[in-house]
């Protein structure tokens, strides 16, 4: 990338350097390391980066995508605000997204107000989650606790009443139940005269991300099914649907290096695709619509190279190992969050500072979307103040920093370049070991990638333990042991409502009609466990009869697991 | 072997639908490396934890919570070793809000320990 010339030159400089810093040092030795145990110079310089092939940076808009799949970026749009909204009851999560929505949120930061569209991205509470209806036994004390239960589509008319669906980009944060989600809400619009074909979502389908921390309910081998079961149908009926999440954040929050993180998303990328093609599909016409989830840590130039390391690396394998021919498949639509592990209950507003950085990092990294947390997530869902201010982080960046205005403004750092590159190679041999040991579900299976994460979470809570990794008013500089943050509680009489809510919708429906349809789900899913690939495709037709039969999402999802699942009784 | 050689018999538990495992995961590692005799459990209904406390005749029960779980939960736990006259040491840890503890400690609750607690602190608790 440098003349002879230049890298001669920079070879004496570099001398005088070292000479200095002895004299500086003496003794001493630095030992600087990245949040993932990365060495670092204390300067970084051309001889670092001159072995890069150029092309590999190449532009915003080209091949690899290093600086993003975007020639412009946000001069043109602003990223996707990925706030999930969801709490109590379907009202109160309404109102919270009514008061958000009244200080500028929507699909798009900047975005001018005639073209606004909503973003209605519901966490779901963990019963709901789970395929728990409100009166399972299962989910006494945690109904509506942690997100909205939704169960019936009387909860699904509160939540999305008056609501344009055309206008309207929805996300379910729910890894095991989004195949129930899209089906309930299918029959939803259907029922408001809105045809499936303009319906806007984000499928999750993170089945696999539930095996990052032992919560899962199907095994790897019955789990990867349901990606093109979901896929092959939203392809021919909902082309606007984004497909598949592709998730960094979790494998990360369990304890994964960003190395790691990294490897293990594309192993996921990687073991979907092939599903998918297993079954018949052609990648070039479901991988455009993968959308990636990324972690973001308070290393910011770490977390930078991460995500421009796996741009990359992601162009690169869907162009070689999968041949793709459509560009849209080489580009990875990323939308990351701030580490919800690093945010701290002692002071917690010093978590609105670091997801500030948090924030940066996804910027500067030139992401499709930024997910900023409110700082008193460390302890409950967000108050109304704490969702104000995460916002409010997102807005004042985009508008009063001018950072929007160049794209890639790191590209080209020496540094930054040279962490990328560390960080690509670092994560291709891994992968190349995840191959070896017979790919992504075979590592899962052989517990191999469960105790990769487990020693790497060890170390780095070992680490805070001893002091050795500071956290400014935890294990440093500590005034004050204990939480002070006003907390934000949900009233238990949501779950007595939700009890009755759902007692009732069972009483007024067809329930010979439930009857019939669930008996033919749990036909299809016996098919799907015992002939596949061949009976690829029957699921999801028989998902949205159960739903126009009126069934829930705990007896939809509960016959999921009954038959797929670990042998849940 | 003499009572006081025993080894102390700890019953960590978390609720398969509360995912995040790290720290109760990490304590057991800790614990187990002090010298104790650790078993995991990821349960579906809270009464599981007090039967595997019975059947094991444990010493502690330690559990985690990362969801709002613990309200409903621990109470029936209590209840049901208090019903079969077992005495254990009853430790939390993960997200209890502080001004949960003075209730939780009138229930029997012996320590909470949130996020970042020293490690040797959870230890000091449960030997002292």
């Amino acid at each position: 990338m440098f003349s002879k010339e230049t890298l001669k030159k920079n070879r004496a400089m570099e001398g005088r350097w070292r000479k200095r810093v002895g004299k500086k040092l003496g003794e001493k030795q630095l030992k600087a390391q990245t949040s993932g145990r990365i060495s670092l110079k204390a300067v970084y310089t051309p001889s670092d980066i001159k072995d890069i092939n150029y092309e590999d940076i190449a532009l915003p808009g080209e091949f690899p995508y290093t600086r993003g799949f975007d020639p412009l970026r946000y001069q043109v749009q602003g990223w996707m605000m990925r706030q999930p909204v969801a709490l109590g009851s379907t009202k109160d999560t309404r109102e919270r997204a009514n008061f958000l929505e009244r200080l500028g949120w929507g699909l798009y930061i900047g975005e001018e107000e005639k073209n606004k569209r909503a973003y209605v991205g519901p966490a779901l509470d963990i019963p709901s989650q789970q395929g728990y209806d409100p009166d399972a036994p299962e989910a006494r004390g945690r109904v509506g606790r942690d997100g909205v239960s939704l169960s019936t589509m009387w909860d699904i008319e509160k939540l999305y009443e008056g609501r344009n669906l055309e206008r309207t980009e929805m996300f379910w944060a729910t890894p095991d139940g989004t195949l129930p989600c899209v089906a309930q809400y299918i029959v939803y619009a259907e029922r408001h005269g809105v045809a499936q074909e303009k319906l806007r979502f984000k499928a999750g389908n993170t089945t696999y991300r539930q095996w990052y921390w032992d919560s899962a309910a199907y095994p790897p081998k019955e789990a990867i099914k349901l990606a093109p079961e979901l896929i092959s149908y939203l392809i021919k009926h909902v082309p606007m649907a984004q497909l598949q999440g592709i998730t960094g954040y979790n494998p990360a929050e369990a304890g994964a290096t960003p190395v790691q993180e990294v490897a293990f998303g594309l192993a996921t990328a990687i073991a979907i695709t092939e599903e998918c093609i297993k079954v018949g599909l052609n990648p070039d016409d479901f991988v455009p619509n993968f959308h990636g989830h990324d972690h973001t840590s308070l290393d910011l130039f770490e977390t930078v190279a991460k995500l421009r390391a796996k741009r990359r690396m992601w162009a690169k394998i869907f162009k070689e190992r999968f041949s793709c021919k459509n560009p849209e498949s080489l580009r990875l639509k990323n939308y990351p969050q701030t580490g919800g592990s690093l945010l701290r209950r002692n002071e917690p507003e010093n978590n609105i500072i670091r997801v500030t950085i948090m924030a940066l990092a996804q910027v500067l990294a030139g992401s499709d979307g930024a997910w900023t947390a409110s700082y008193d997530e460390c302890s409950n869902i967000p108050s109304e103040k704490a969702a104000q201010i995460a916002l409010r982080t997102q807005q004042i960046i985009y508008h009063e920093t001018n950072i929007p205005a160049v794209v890639d403004p790191l590209g080209g750092s020496y540094y930054v370049e040279w962490l990328t590159k560390q960080i690509e190679d670092e994560a291709y041999s891994l992968l190349e070991e995840i191959d070896r040991r017979g790919g992504y579900l075979k590592c899962w299976e052989s517990g191999w990638l469960r105790s990769e994460l487990a020693r790497e979470a060890r170390k780095w809570q070992e680490a805070i333990d001893k002091g050795e990794k500071v956290v400014v008013g935890v294990n440093k500089y500590v005034v004050d042991k204990g939480d002070h943050l006003p907390l934000f509680r949900v009233d238990p009489k949501v779950e007595e409502e939700a009890i009755g809510r759902v007692r009732a919708f069972r009483a007024q429906r067809d329930n010979e009609r439930v009857k019939v349809a669930l008996d033919a789900l749990r036909g299809a899913l016996i098919r799907i466990k015992g002939d596949w690939p061949a009976s690829c495709g029957i699921f999801m037709p028989a998902l949205i009869d159960a739903f126009r039969a009126d069934c829930t999402i705990g007896e939809a999802q509960g016959m999921m697991k009954e038959v797929l699942g670990y042998g849940y009784t | 072997m003499g009572i006081h050689n025993k080894r102390i018999k700890v019953l960590l538990a978390k609720s398969d639908q509360d995912a995040h495992d790290r720290g109760i995961r990490y304590i057991a590692e800790v614990l187990r490396d002090a010298g104790m005799e650790v078993i995991f459990i990821r349960y579906r209904i809270c009464d599981q934890v007090a039967r595997v406390a019975l059947e094991e005749d444990v010493d502690v029960i330690g559990m985690s919570f990362y969801s709002s779980g613990y309200t409903y939960d621990i109470p029936v736990v209590l209840k049901l070793l208090n019903e079969k006259g077992k005495k254990v040491k009853f430790i939390l840890g993960g997200i209890i809000p502080s001004d949960e503890v003075p209730r939780l400690t009138e229930m029997g609750v012996s320590g909470v320990f949130g996020p970042d607690t020293p490690t040797n602190k959870v230890i000091q608790c449960i030997t002292s």
